[in-house]
């Protein structure tokens, strides 16, 4: 790009076209203070606080606003210019509360920072303060309109950036205020994905779970990685003394490929460290009990069962690649796991590629159009999505999407190509060939139309949401990775997990019936939540590693507790390379420890291979009158999160059975029924469920819904299903 | 002088489209249509130079020039009839009285740029005033005026009434367009201007409606004939709302550059009882005051620019010796806090400011160095984001410097001189 000179404060800058003079500034460290004004939103120009002269301008202008034109020359420190700011700020300070000493904000508080640099030094207030004494609370954020200095950072966070537009202003001037809409977070639909809270730069709007817990200078900061999905955020993990008080995101100044974004697992789900449920000594079975044992006697117990028997690995893929390494190590390579689905998904890419792994996704910022294939993206990797929304709104990318459910993705896509599930394939097949080819008719109109916004384009391919757990998901993966070879592009396959990508590298993952093995060993899992729809074989002995009271802990032999992400240290290998944990937190046990002690099996690594056929996919879905279910879990739900965390439970989703509003025109109870198995569900009516389709949305597997699913493992999406009158 | 913009409104049934066409009405228009071309009419009218009377005087030719020249579509043609300044009357003559002048200008404006479809964003209190527009806009439907393909022309145009809601910073053109849209009335960041970027960010043209009924004299009888009107830099004739303390309030229309001695003293009949003219807001409530010795100013922008004050929309308020000057701008200063959108700090936290110290003052409860305060945050807020915190300060700012001893005699004396309590 080309670029040109402007002058600050009497210091030569190199702009580019669409520059604000305060990004020039802010790259050559010269700096200007701002409120209203956030790296990560557009621009408002409402605070007035980044006013600078520019030579030939009769007015002050606002550098947050300003285009860097050439030869512009800029003064951001002449005594008009500090007039005006600190002018500016005694306006704001006039009537705040100044609460400081309890202020949650504190000690990192913009206004605190920036009335300090920039502020008046002394007060001409006369008037009694005014107050608006409005504070609206949400399970897990509040507003405190007084400490609001109406900067509308959060607005925009919400409205444009997270596509939620839960946040809006009331009343006018002097009296306007910040509120959810209706005044109620919950109902006017926040996610709680708590990126406004983030971006406020006063105490106004506040984390309920952190209020009045601790003071931000005091305590240790921990960059680390979540480990609650596939989308490997980085996080800021605040703790005092070892015990962790908030999880931040610091948008605009997290160096992760999240950026800062969260979602309100990793923002909220921290609380599971302290779960009531957290398991903290191993347990021994004497018969019919469990009782506290002390480690050597487990380890020792452990050794001993172990000796010379074959295990039935079950893993749940959100495991460091150390501890995960380490088991391979002494259980074996053979595994169950969580990430089956995905494996399918990859050995599909596998086929076109001969690599079993993803692109990084990173490589979507240096295409043009970002193909999207799959649904519920926001529900299984929430930050994943919010990335991509922002790829279209902050980067111009054209976003298309192929599925079968509507998504919030979709008001920001260039197109969407919704299709019945059992069409998807046949889709893809259309654009292989429409890409290519401009005279090439698909019969379908959208298809068509889709395929010329392809052609001679720079691609990227995403696809990720529920496809891991289709039925048809390796089918999917060879006919993308064919339409993405084809086209020389970058294919991104979200992981569901965080290291979902470490467990394929390194397992052979198998199917549950063929474990054979004396020995259940389960590691950080929950049977009916991981493994919907699979028993546990019968086995002379039941270990398992688990960080709490899960249900099976009452089948085990033996349990042993470990530690949660947050406790961690160590890697994932993730969306975005590897990802690295951090923890200051101490925990009286360790995974790896207790594998310390157990012998190497000695298995050597071998690079997998999978055989190269360069075909797409074959359709794997014929439906005749049957229904095509797919069993989401909430945002809220998915992993420990949901059963364990009292944060995250206090705005959890329901269990309903979603159909479409001209198949069932009235809430009622019905029976859903999977071949032989039967689920009594409350059924809703939903336009945006497609005919044809079932949706059952669900907060937690429990035992119910894994018996509906028996057999299924690892599907969740595109299984044949029947609603019958409850 | 001849009345141009209100040949019209002493006619009986003038908003009628009859009485409209039978004065030559919709004539303008057909000449545009048939024997001028866009660019011609354009042209015409950047030759007459005819300047917004909206408030900021841009000249119309130019914005014009600058909408047809735009080539996204479809292009929007937006009336501003949201005349809610306090003391401004004049759109209200025309909408009410001759509402078909206001079409035929937008339609001739339409045709110079290129619009598709027009709207007339009508200040919500003037509920007759829409019922009257509706009326005419149908009838111009009938008559083949507005519609598709108008007089069997390929140019086509459409008319909608959109009702504001009552806040006066929805006159501000992108808070208009915001308010159009259906979101909160707040002013957008500039540039783009709506010529490039307005409703639905699509070229939106937006005129006032004193504005609009120029245009069918411009094209009828010449640009430079109009421009021969008045002030040789700011020519045609202006509607002059005067009220206040003069014996005959009302809508005055006279050339642009009229003295405002000759206004207040000839045309509204001079002061009250024959009192002493103390002060006169010349240009609309966010105008700075000027004092009796200073009224011979001429009545056009340039000229009140060089005063110290300004045109705006013309509206002339008139205070005499039994006012008290502190109480008047303590008043302004109220309205434009109430009307604050609250959008930028310095007008949201200034006009709520200025209106606490100036009922301090009035009250008797000033101190001397709350003027220094007063002038301090006039100062912050010219950095407003919009033209209504740029200028609210206007009349307390203007105020304290002219009349300090009025304000100086309420501080001293504790109590308001003008009060008998
Ligand atoms: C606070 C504020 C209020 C305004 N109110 C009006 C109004 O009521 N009517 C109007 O025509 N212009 C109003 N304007 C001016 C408009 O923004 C715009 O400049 C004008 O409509 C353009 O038309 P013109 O070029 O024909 O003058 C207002 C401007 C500001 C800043
Ligand atoms: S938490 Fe997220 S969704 Fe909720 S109001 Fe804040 S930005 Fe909007
Ligand atoms: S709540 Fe915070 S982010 Fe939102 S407007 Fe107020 S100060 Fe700004
Ligand atoms: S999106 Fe996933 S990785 Fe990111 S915060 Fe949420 S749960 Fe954690
Ligand atoms: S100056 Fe600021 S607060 Fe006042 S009306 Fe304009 S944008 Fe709103
Ligand atoms: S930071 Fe520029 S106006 Fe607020």
């Amino acid at each position: 790009m080309e670029s040109f000179k402007i002058v600050i404060d009497g210091k030569e800058c190199e702009a580019f076209a669409g520059d604000t003079v305060l990004e020039v500034a802010e790259r050559n460290g010269i700096v200007i203070p701002v409120f209203c004004y956030h790296k990560e939103l557009r621009p408002e120009g409402a605070c007035r606080v980044c006013l600078v002269e520019v030579e030939g301008a009769p007015r002050l202008v606002t550098a947050c606003t300003l285009k860097a034109m050439p030869d512009m020359v800029v003064k951001t420190n002449t005594e008009r210019v500090k007039r005006a700011r600190a002018g500016v700020i005694e306006l704001i300070l006039n009537n705040h509360t100044l609460e400081c000493p309890i202020c949650d904000k504190s000690g990192e508080c913009e206004l605190q920072m920036t009335g300090f640099r920039n502020g008046p030094k002394k007060s001409r207030y006369r008037e009694k303060r005014r107050e608006k004494d409005i504070v609206i609370k949400g399970p897990l954020i509040e507003i405190d309109n007084d400490r609001c200095i109406l900067c509308r950072r959060c607005i925009r966070m919400c409205g444009e950036n997270m596509g939620n537009r839960v946040l809006g202003i009331l009343n006018r001037g002097y009296k306007a205020y910040i509120s959810p809409f209706n005044g109620d977070f919950l109902e006017g639909g926040c996610e709680h994905c708590g990126s406004c809270v983030d971006v406020c730069p006063v105490g106004s709007l506040l984390d309920r779970a952190f209020k009045y817990k601790d003071r931000p200078w005091r305590m240790d900061k921990t960059w680390t990685t979540c480990s609650l999905c596939g989308s490997g955020c980085t996080i800021e993990v605040d703790s005092y003394h070892g015990k962790v008080k908030r999880v931040v995101g610091r948008i605009g100044v997290n160096r992760g490929h999240n950026k800062g974004y969260l979602c309100v697992r990793g923002k909220w789900g921290w609380d599971i460290i302290y779960s009531e449920k957290r398991l903290k000594e191993p347990l021994l079975r004497q018969g019919d009990s469990l009782v506290k044992v002390d480690f050597e006697k487990a380890v020792e117990v452990l050794k001993e069962k172990l000796e010379g028997r074959e295990v039935n690995l079950f893993l749940e893929s959100s495991l460091t690649s150390e501890e995960l390494t380490k088991i391979r190590d002494v259980f074996g390579g053979k595994a169950v796991s969580d990430s089956y689905g995905y494996y399918k998904l990859l050995r599909g890419i596998a086929s076109i590629t001969g690599a079993l792994n993803t692109s990084l996704f990173s490589s979507i910022y240096s295409s043009d159009v970002v193909f999207v294939l799959g649904d519920f993206i926001e529900e299984f990797t929430p930050v994943i999505a919010t990335l991509l929304r922002l790829a279209v709104i902050q980067k111009g990318k054209r976003l298309i999407r192929l599925g079968t459910f509507p998504s919030k993705l979709d008001s920001v896509s260039f197109s969407t190509l919704l299709v019945p599930q059992e069409e998807i394939i046949d889709t893809l097949k259309h654009l292989i060939v429409g890409t290519f080819d401009s005279s090439y008719q698909s019969g379908n109109k959208e298809i068509d139309s889709v395929a010329k916004s392809l052609r001679g384009k720079k691609l990227s391919f995403v696809v990720g949401g529920n496809v891991p757990f289709s039925v048809e998901s390796e089918e999917i993966g060879k006919t993308v990775a064919f339409l993405a070879d084809r086209a020389g592009a970058p294919l991104v396959a979200i992981p569901p997990k965080a290291n979902s990508l470490k467990v394929v590298e390194l397992f052979d993952l198998v199917e549950p019936s063929n474990l054979k093995g004396e020995v259940n060993v389960l590691i950080n899992c929950e049977l009916e939540r991981d493994f919907p729809g699979v028993e546990l074989p019968s086995a002379d002995f039941t270990v398992i590693f688990t960080p709490f009271y899960t249900p099976e802990v009452s089948q085990a032999d033996l349990v042993i507790p470990i530690e949660l992400g947050l406790e961690k240290r160590g890697t994932f290998k993730g969306i975005e390379g590897e990802l690295s944990l951090d923890s200051v937190l101490e925990t009286p046990f360790s995974l790896l420890e207790v594998l310390k002690y157990l012998p190497s099996k000695g298995i050597s690594s071998k690079e997998k291979q999978v055989p190269l056929i360069k075909e797409p996919g074959k359709k794997v879905l014929h439906r005749k009158r049957e229904l095509l279910l797919t069993v989401l879990p909430n945002r809220t739900g998915w992993n420990s999160v949901s059963y364990y965390s009292e944060n995250v439970v206090k705005v959890s989703g329901k269990r309903e059975l979603l159909l479409n509003s001209q198949e069932l025109r009235e809430p009622k109870l019905v029976s859903l029924r999977v071949e032989n198995k039967e689920l009594q569900v409350q059924a809703v009516p939903d336009a945006s469920v497609p005919k044809g389709h079932a949706l059952l949305r669900v907060e937690r597997f429990t035992r119910d819904i894994s018996s509906l699913l028996r057999g299924n493992f690892p599907f969740l999406s595109g299984i044949k299903c029947e609603i019958l009158e409850a | 002088m001849e009345k141009l913009l209100l040949r019209n409104v002493e006619k009986e049934n003038s908003h009628t489209i009859e009485v409209y066409l039978k004065g030559g009405g919709y004539r303008a228009f057909q000449k545009a249509l048939k024997e001028m071309s866009p660019e011609d009419v354009v042209e015409e009218v950047k030759l007459s130079g005819l300047r917004g009377r909206g408030g900021a005087g841009f000249p119309t030719g130019l914005k014009w020039e600058f909408a047809a020249a735009d080539i996204k579509e479809p292009k929007f043609f937006v009336c501003n009839a949201d005349e809610g300044e306090p003391c401004t009357f004049k759109d209200r003559v025309i909408i009410e009285k001759d509402p078909h002048a206001l079409i035929e200008g937008m339609l001739i404006g339409a045709y110079a740029t290129g619009c598709r479809y027009g709207y007339i964003y009508l200040r919500g209190e003037y509920p007759i005033g829409r019922k009257i527009l509706e009326r005419a806009i149908s009838e111009a439907y009938q008559k083949g005026f507005l519609g598709e393909n108008i007089l069997g022309s390929d140019f086509s145009f459409d008319l909608y009434v959109h009702s504001g809601a009552g806040a006066y910073i929805c006159g501000e053109e992108t808070a208009l367009i915001e308010s159009m849209e259906g979101k909160r009335g707040e002013p957008r960041i500039k540039p783009p201007f709506p010529v490039n970027a307005g409703y639905l960010w699509k070229p939106t043209v937006v005129n006032n409606v004193e504005t609009l009924a120029n245009i069918p004299l411009i094209i009828e009888r010449g640009g430079k004939w109009y421009s021969q009107i008045g002030s040789p830099d700011c020519p045609g004739p202006k509607l002059f709302p005067v009220s206040g303390k003069v014996k005959r309030p009302g809508v005055y229309e006279l050339p642009m550059g009229t003295k405002l001695e000759e206004i207040i003293f000839e045309h509204a009949g001079g002061i009250v009882k024959d009192r002493k003219l103390k002060a006169v807001f010349p240009g609309g409530a966010s105008s700075s005051v000027l004092t009796s010795e200073e009224i011979s100013v001429p009545m056009d922008f340039p000229s009140l620019a060089k005063a110290g004050t300004m045109l705006g929309s013309g509206a002339i308020m008139v205070l005499d010796e039994t006012d008290c000057i502190v109480n008047a701008a303590l008043r302004l200063i109220k309205f434009f806090r109430h009307e604050s959108c609250g959008k930028c700090t310095p007008c949201r936290e200034g006009t709520d400011w200025l209106v606490r110290i100036l009922e301090r003052i009035e009250g008797g409860r000033g101190v001397e160095e709350d003027l220094e305060v007063v002038l301090s945050v006039c100062e912050t807020m010219e950095n407003s984001f919009c033209g209504l915190g740029m200028a609210a300060h206007n009349p307390v700012g203007s105020t304290v410097r002219k009349f300090k001893e009025e304000y100086l005699a309420h501080i001293k004396g504790g109590k308001c001189p003008f009060r008998s309590s």
